[in-house]
């Protein structure tokens, strides 16, 4: 038995199946995983990784193991995308832990969240004082929401009646030394037009610039290989 | 890329995944290669019943070549712990067969069948 090439191909196949998994199970961020969530995905990969390198046992029981807690998973989303009780009962709901700046110490305790935790999240989203706090949410995955008082939300543009221009996103002109033609005629430019700014900031070829971008406003961001910092 | 290519490719693969772990490789193989290895079995078992040891042991030898050469295949679907199993019962018999033996080669030779039958089933 060559046990080298054996694990090679059961790891192609653990790989494999787990990408499929991951690209039918959806776009999830990491951020946004519920405590379950993260478990589930730690037990996929558990069985990934013996299914991948554990040749005491048949590859197979493994794999369907995978599958097994894949279908799961991918039934329970259905169930909480199609039925909203379904998903309170399964996924929780979210719990306010501040209301109206008071403290809810007996919904606190319900979640098992302590003051500290709250508070912790609440610097971490800038809020050092519980004064300026209207309302806190724990939501299902664990992070908390804030709502400032009136009185502290800063001002925006549109509360100050200033006009603004949308920044809309930029579009990368040349990347590593490369101009990106497709890009260049998407920002109604040219190449003579990008050599011209490129000579204007005392750059000589194209491919001194590691990375260029132009915003909507038709602004111009350079950066070149060689760096100035002093 | 277009939309059913996108659903092909996954469901594709997940197919060849599990022809190979259920021993593709193995059943793809002539009929006459599969049945290779219980055919000597019997031979070796009608040998050592009739104490016929010296052809009992070039048998074994057949046994032992055909075994070598189906490893490959079935070692992507197998458990290690059968396949060598399989190697321990052979390499047991050469011992018992050249002791004359014949309680013990029996044995060994019914516990590679079993291991045997658990490999490809």
């Amino acid at each position: 038995m060559n046990e080298g090439l054996v694990v090679v191909v059961r790891s192609i196949i653990a790989f494999f199946t787990l990408l499929i998994i991951a690209r039918v199970l959806g776009k999830q961020q990491i951020s946004q995983l519920t405590f379950f969530d993260y478990v589930l995905g730690i037990t996929i990969g558990s069985i990934a990784a013996t299914l991948s390198v554990d040749l005491s046992s048949r590859a197979w029981p493994h794999w369907v193991g995978l599958m097994v807690w894949f279908v799961i998973v991918w039934g329970l989303q259905w169930v909480t995308l199609k039925s909203r009780p379904a998903a309170k009962y399964i996924v929780g709901e979210p719990t306010v832990v501040i209301m109206n700046g008071q403290i809810l110490e007996a919904a606190m305790r319900n979640i098992r969240y302590t003051l500290s935790d709250v508070l912790e999240q609440l610097r971490d989203k800038g809020v050092f004082d519980l004064n300026q706090v209207g309302f806190a949410v724990v939501e299902t995955n664990g992070k908390v929401s804030v709502l400032l008082k009136p009185e502290y939300i800063p001002a925006t543009p549109r509360d100050l009646k200033l006009s603004t221009q949308s920044s809309g996103l930029g579009t990368e002109l040349i990347y590593n030394g490369i101009v990106i033609d497709a890009n260049l005629k998407q920002a109604n430019v040219d190449k003579e037009w990008l050599e011209k700014q490129l000579k204007n900031k005392g750059i000589k070829h194209i491919s001194e610039v590691f990375l260029a971008t132009i915003g909507s406003s038709g602004g111009l961001f350079i950066d070149t290989y060689k760096d100035s910092i002093k | 890329m277009r939309k059913w290519v996108s659903y092909l490719i996954p469901i594709v693969s997940l197919i060849l995944f599990i022809v190979v772990m259920q021993g593709g490789c193995y059943y793809l193989t002539s009929l006459s290669d599969r049945d290779i290895i219980p055919a000597y079995v019997e031979q070796v078992d009608m040998d050592l019943r009739a104490e016929r040891w010296d052809d009992a042991r070039e048998n074994l030898n057949r046994l032992d070549l055909a075994w070598k050469k189906t490893i490959p295949k079935i070692q992507y679907h197998a458990e290690m712990d059968a396949i060598d199993g399989i190697k321990m019962n052979i390499s047991r018999l050469n011992g018992s067969i050249d002791a004359q033996d014949l309680g013990l080669s029996l044995a060994e030779l019914n516990e590679l069948l079993e291991h045997w039958e658990n490999l490809t089933n």
